[in-house]
């Protein structure tokens, strides 16, 4: 085929129309791959908004945990001394032990019976706003059996400290 | 409505008429005269233009040849025609007038006229703008259509200006002869479409590039675009984790660390017991009695017995303005004739208004 300009010319038109057709398919992925990193961006807004709020609750949570006296069974037991409920104390069982990021937890079953509402209240708010750094998990209240006016409670606290544990 | 343009030359004196109308319609507007073709005007314009030869310019012969087949006439004229011209058959241009003769044979009058010539004068009248598309003879036309090839030798025909439109006409749709044949064909046509072709395709071309540059800017755009929406979620996720390096899938990392996270809020989230006695205090419905109570960490279950369905309704209304998630889970009755009950409430979301022990630490 001869050089001339008109081939040129047609050599040209087709290259062009090549790169067109090039650029079109590219267009096609690329838009394909925007609305993918567009949905993308949406969800990742949503978890780091998501992880913001957990973090500042976890946050919250963490204080708790920096507390100058090493929290134990044993600082359970001189709680409820302080509350003159020592008598009532039924038993301490450990739950469960582990280590999560960095803290230790300590799971305890606490049962005390035959408290009266009043004293139920001042170990419930110890337990909450002590120094000690509690946090109760959970909590079952019954009437005493012997006593209706009475109540028997059964108490899961978290101890929870910086560090290796106790 | 056309503008023909005709060209007549005798010896040195040059008339140009102009005709108007439609194909079969040709009517004479204009006659000018000029003293030889370098006289005329410069850029004339025609819709087409027509070059008429007298008969004097012409030179004729006339052949008889045993053919019935015109165009094995046409291939034979040639050579028939070397025996009876003086010049070189390639110097000159010529056409024929065929006509049935008797015994099936045809009578065949060859007009021809000096090729240099004919060239001279076209390219003349281009000079002014003029591009036959035909080379005729309306004088030949005349007598031709009028008689037979003989009157054609007895002289001069001239053409009066009232037949001229209907001659030219005519001959316009069906020459008589056209000495403008071989390589001298009209190629103005030709020429132009080429021309359009050419321009047509130029016009692609820059079509093409303007597209190509707008797709390119496009791409370019959009790269710049999911760049920026990657870099967006880079930046999300580094400033959540500061000191990750690692960062492929930031949506996808965050999440687990998310879950991850979850996970030890679960562990380490605590309820607010007090918090619930109280406000299961200030709701509580007169008749009811509460025997257990249970706190999780999601939910709490209430647990007794009343004397009357509508106590435990009236209790369970007001406590499901605090925890919209509370419904009365078993109700039965005892043999002594109360009704027991048991109460299911949920604290999750619901209960946020109620407030977690983390948050009532916020507060603070």
């Amino acid at each position: 085929m001869k050089l001339n300009k008109k081939n040129i010319l047609l050599i040209s038109i087709f290259a062009l129309m090549l790169l067109n057709a090039v650029l079109f398919f590219n267009l096609r992925s690329l838009d394909k791959r925007e609305r993918r990193l567009k949905t993308k961006l949406s969800g990742m807004t949503k978890v780091y908004k998501e992880y913001k709020e957990a973090s500042s609750q976890y946050g919250i949570l963490k204080k708790r945990a920096f507390i100058k006296e090493t929290p134990s069974a044993s600082a359970l037991e001189g709680l409820l001394e302080g509350l003159q409920l020592r008598g009532k104390l039924t038993r301490i069982k450990p739950i469960q032990k582990k280590t999560v990021d960095g803290y230790s937890m300590e799971d305890l079953e606490v049962e005390v019976s035959g408290l009266t509402l009043e004293e139920l209240v001042r170990l419930l708010y110890r337990l909450e706003n002590g120094r000690e750094g509690f946090i109760v998990r959970s909590m079952r209240l019954k009437r005493a059996f012997s006593e209706e006016e009475r109540l028997d409670s059964s108490i899961e606290v978290l101890l929870l400290r910086a560090g290796s544990g106790s | 409505m056309m503008k023909i343009g005709l060209v007549q030359i005798y010896g040195n004196d040059i008339t140009l008429s102009v005709l108007e109308g439609r194909k079969r319609d040709l009517r004479l507007v204009e006659q000018r005269k000029f003293n030889g073709i370098e006289a005329m005007d410069d850029g004339l314009s025609f819709d087409a233009a027509v070059l008429s030869l007298p008969l004097d310019i012409l030179q004729f012969r006339r052949l008889r040849l045993p053919f019935s087949d015109v165009n094995k006439l046409k291939e034979v004229v040639p050579y028939e025609l070397k025996r009876l011209v003086l010049d070189d058959i390639d110097d000159i241009v010529f056409d024929c007038v065929v006509r049935d003769a008797d015994k099936g044979d045809k009578d065949l009058l060859i007009t021809f006229v000096k090729r240099g010539w004919l060239e001279d004068t076209l390219r003349a009248l281009n000079a002014k703008g003029i591009d036959p598309s035909i080379v005729i003879s309306l004088e030949l036309s005349k007598v031709i259509n009028g008689g037979g090839f003989e009157d054609v030798f007895s002289g001069n025909a001239g053409v009066d200006l009232h037949e001229l439109g209907e001659l030219l006409a005519g001959e316009m749709d069906n020459p008589t002869i056209n000495l403008r044949q071989g390589d001298l064909s009209f190629t103005k046509e030709y020429r132009e479409k080429v021309r359009y072709k050419k321009r047509a395709l130029v016009l692609l071309f820059f079509l093409l590039a303007v597209l190509l540059f707008n797709s390119g800017e496009r791409v370019y755009i959009k790269r710049k675009v999911l760049k920026n929406i990657d870099s967006r979620m880079n930046g999300m996720y580094t400033e959540l984790f500061p000191g990750s390096k690692r960062v492929i899938e930031p949506l996808y990392q965050t999440r687990a660390r998310l879950k991850a996270l979850k996970g030890v809020i679960k562990d380490i989230e605590g309820i607010d017991p007090l918090n619930l006695i109280s406000v299961l205090s200030e709701r509580w419905s007169p008749g009811v009695v509460l025997a257990e109570l249970n706190i999780d960490t999601d939910f709490f279950v209430l647990k007794g017995s009343s004397s009357q369905l509508k106590d435990i309704e009236r209790l369970v209304s007001r406590l499901g303005e605090i925890f919209p998630d509370i419904e009365i889970s078993e109700t039965d009755r005892t043999v002594d004739g109360k009704l027991r009950y048991v109460i299911k409430g949920t604290t999750g979301p619901a209960g946020k208004a109620f407030g977690s022990q983390g948050e009532k630490d916020e507060a603070e």
